[in-house]
């Protein structure tokens, strides 16, 4: 089973949670009702008035002229929304976090499904547990979803995370829906066409025909749908059928190691800031070796007395833990670029993380000569393209047909290896 | 006798004055020393080459038709090119490189990259950046029969081939053009008049094949002959015959 846990109204919610004077407000949320630029969220007041995600900030005081407006306080959410998945994690190790109030997340893909609630939705996989089961499970996540962050989460169960988003769509705050296996047609056939992610034009085209319900939709006949809107058709025909086949797809946690130093009063002297950039490499490198990893991306921050942040990064071609290497990176990073004013802190930041492993040493290593061959060619192929760089590989030596024998493996261009 | 000598030292050493003294060399000594090469895998031609085989840092051509064995000499100069380590490099152009057959003749394709341009004018670009770049050990550029003129201008060729010539010599690396001669015309009347190869080429090797091996009706192999049509290291003109045979590898037998 899977269970979709969505709070609607996600970035009213948090605005409304931290100041207790907004939450009678119909909330407008992303700037002022001058400003041209799209709406960033809204609660479910201004919903009601007819208010559309993309809709300008001007066009919003319009429609909804009773309207609080205020900026985005991003940082805000996306803690907000850690605490959610920090919640969430006592469950399931698979949550698939589907943040569609954040700026980067492709809103035309949801615009269909939530273009007037906009939550922050989780999908967790509750691997094969059965829906007895499985309906106090997750009345218990969002009591503690309740308890714990104290936002009013909607939450769908069914087998399929389709099925699951849709129920947690329609459901009412503070409580559930669960769709028994098998069912999931009936549940779907009444849903609004605009839930299935469908691209403008083919959307537009299906309400022309007159087909305004999934179930409408998942009755016509797929060959005639294949040949009408081609083949990407077909998984949206599972999909009002209940029959999609989606994974979950937990998003992995990105872990990064940090060290930091406060200075009593700002520094300008790059000498103090070598030395201290040396004692931090000493401690991260520590701290990489008692955890028995190394990091391959490393980054060097300074708070300047402005308020301006410094920073350089670096890609390694081989991840690093010595402390003798970090510091060396540390000092060229700081050679790269002049510190304008004088500094509060600094943080040394490694990340892209890796278990550490030893390094089989090459008895016959690559000469200087053979590794200048090797870049040359990768500049090459970056050049030229890697659909003619290639490096033959056998694959069956014993196939009756020789073509069959090998593989020529096109050779791509990795600039880290450059 | 003495005063045209005591001449000739002044305009020597006048000429080093004003160029160098490395503008003038005595040659004493210069061809004793031996002459870095790759051998061929074939003992006879390796002697008939003069200096044990391919020279190193120049530029080399075998030629041939269809079935003459210069694939398989080429391949078999590329295995022996990569017991020194280095990286070598197939330009196909025409797109006829065998994998199963070369690692039959003891190519270890880990080592081998092969690059298939476009064009032959792609190709020439992309081998004089090779060559200028350094660090390649062999390079082969087989040229099929089709492209061997009209694609690139002989000006643009020569300048080119011009542009290779100190790189080579400088890195050490070897360069051997395969040049496909027709089918039914194996023979140098076939060769174009607008490559400028033959002038930057040390050594040309005309390939040919003189007749089948036979086992108790089941072919085993092919009787080639080599012809060593140019040779700036040793005495050209040379003939040579040696067995090609195929045992589940291939082989270079003598006769």
């Amino acid at each position: 089973m899977i269970a979709c846990i969505s709070i609607p109204f996600f970035a009213a919610a948090v605005e409304r949670r931290a100041d207790d004077a907004l939450v009678k407000k119909p909330l407008a949320i992303g700037g002022q009702p001058w400003e041209a630029r799209p709406i960033y969220a809204f609660s479910k007041e201004v919903a009601t008035m007819g208010v559309k995600i993309g809709m300008s900030l001007r066009l919003v005081q319009v429609l909804s002229p009773d309207s609080y407006f205020m900026p985005a306080a991003e940082t805000q959410y996306s803690q907000t929304s850690g605490e959610v998945i920090d919640v969430l994690i006592d469950f399931s190790s698979l949550i698939e976090p589907q943040e569609l109030w954040h700026p980067f997340a492709d809103r035309e893909q949801f615009l269909t499904l939530n273009s007037f609630a906009l939550p922050a939705r989780y999908c967790l996989d509750l691997e094969g547990l059965p829906k007895q089961e499985a309906v106090p499970f997750v009345q218990e996540i969002g009591k503690r979803v309740r308890a714990e962050t104290t936002l009013e989460p909607t939450i769908g169960l069914a087998a399929h995370k389709f099925t699951a988003e849709v129920a947690a769509s329609v459901c009412r705050t503070n409580h559930a829906i669960a769709v028994t296996p098998g069912e999931e047609s009936p549940f779907l056939a009444s849903r609004p066409l605009s839930f299935l992610p469908l691209e403008k034009d083919m959307a537009r085209r299906l309400r022309l025909l007159g087909i305004q319900t999934l179930g409408q939709f998942a009755s016509l006949s797929l060959t005639a749908l294949r040949e009408q809107f081609g083949p990407e058709i077909v998984s949206f025909h599972c999909l009002a059928q209940g029959k999609s086949g989606e994974l979950v797809q937990p998003r992995e946690a990105v872990r990064i190691e940090e060290v930091r130093y406060e200075f009593d009063d700002p520094v300008g002297d790059l000498q103090v800031i070598t030395a201290v950039c040396r004692r931090l490499s000493v401690e991260l490198s520590h701290r990489l070796q008692g955890a028995e990893i190394q990091g391959r991306r490393l980054r060097l921050e300074m708070e300047l007395e402005n308020g301006e942040i410094w920073q350089q990064g670096i890609v390694l071609r081989r991840p690093v833990f010595d402390q003798r290497q970090i510091n060396r990176v540390t000092n060229e990073l700081l050679a790269k670029k002049n510190i304008p004013h004088p500094a509060s802190n600094v943080k040394l930041v490694v990340s892209d993380l890796s278990p550490a492993a030893a390094q089989q040493l090459t008895l016959f290593g690559q000469s200087a000569v053979s590794h200048q061959a090797q870049q040359t060619l990768l500049n090459l192929v970056r050049k030229y393209r890697s659909d003619k760089f290639y490096q033959p590989q056998p694959v069956d030596r014993d196939h009756p047909l020789p073509e069959r024998r090998f593989h020529l493996q096109p050779i791509s261009y990795d600039p880290l290896m450059v | 006798m003495a005063g045209k000598k005591e001449k000739a030292e002044k305009v020597i050493s006048a000429i080093q004055k004003r160029w160098g003294r490395r503008i003038i060399g005595r040659s004493k000594g210069a061809l004793t020393q031996p002459i870095a090469h790759i051998p061929t895998g074939f003992p006879q031609l390796d002697k008939a080459l003069g200096i044990g085989g391919i020279p190193r840092g120049r530029i080399s051509e075998l030629l041939g038709a269809p079935t003459s064995g210069m694939a398989t000499v080429a391949l078999k100069i590329i295995s022996h090119a990569q017991q020194r380590g280095g990286m070598t490099v197939y330009l196909d152009v025409g797109q006829t490189f065998d994998p199963d057959f070369a690692l039959r003749c003891g190519v270890r394709l880990e080592n081998l990259r092969l690059i298939r341009p476009h064009n032959l004018s792609q190709a020439l670009a992309i081998l004089v950046d090779l060559i200028i770049n350094g660090g390649i050990e062999l390079l082969i550029f087989d040229l099929p029969v089709n492209l061997q003129s009209g694609q690139v201008p002989a000006p643009k060729f020569t300048a080119s081939m011009g542009r290779l010539l100190a790189p080579l010599s400088k890195s050490g690396g070897t360069l051997i053009f395969l040049t496909s001669l027709r089918p039914l015309n194996n023979s140098l009347a076939a060769y174009s008049d607008q490559v400028t190869l033959p002038h930057f080429a040390t050594v040309r090797l005309l390939l040919q094949k003189e007749r089948w091996l036979y086992e108790q009706q089941d072919v085993r192999g092919y009787e080639a002959q080599a012809w060593v049509i140019k040779n700036k290291l040793a005495r050209p003109g040379q003939k040579v015959r040696f067995g090609i045979t195929f045992n589940g590898t291939v082989d270079g037998d003598s006769l």
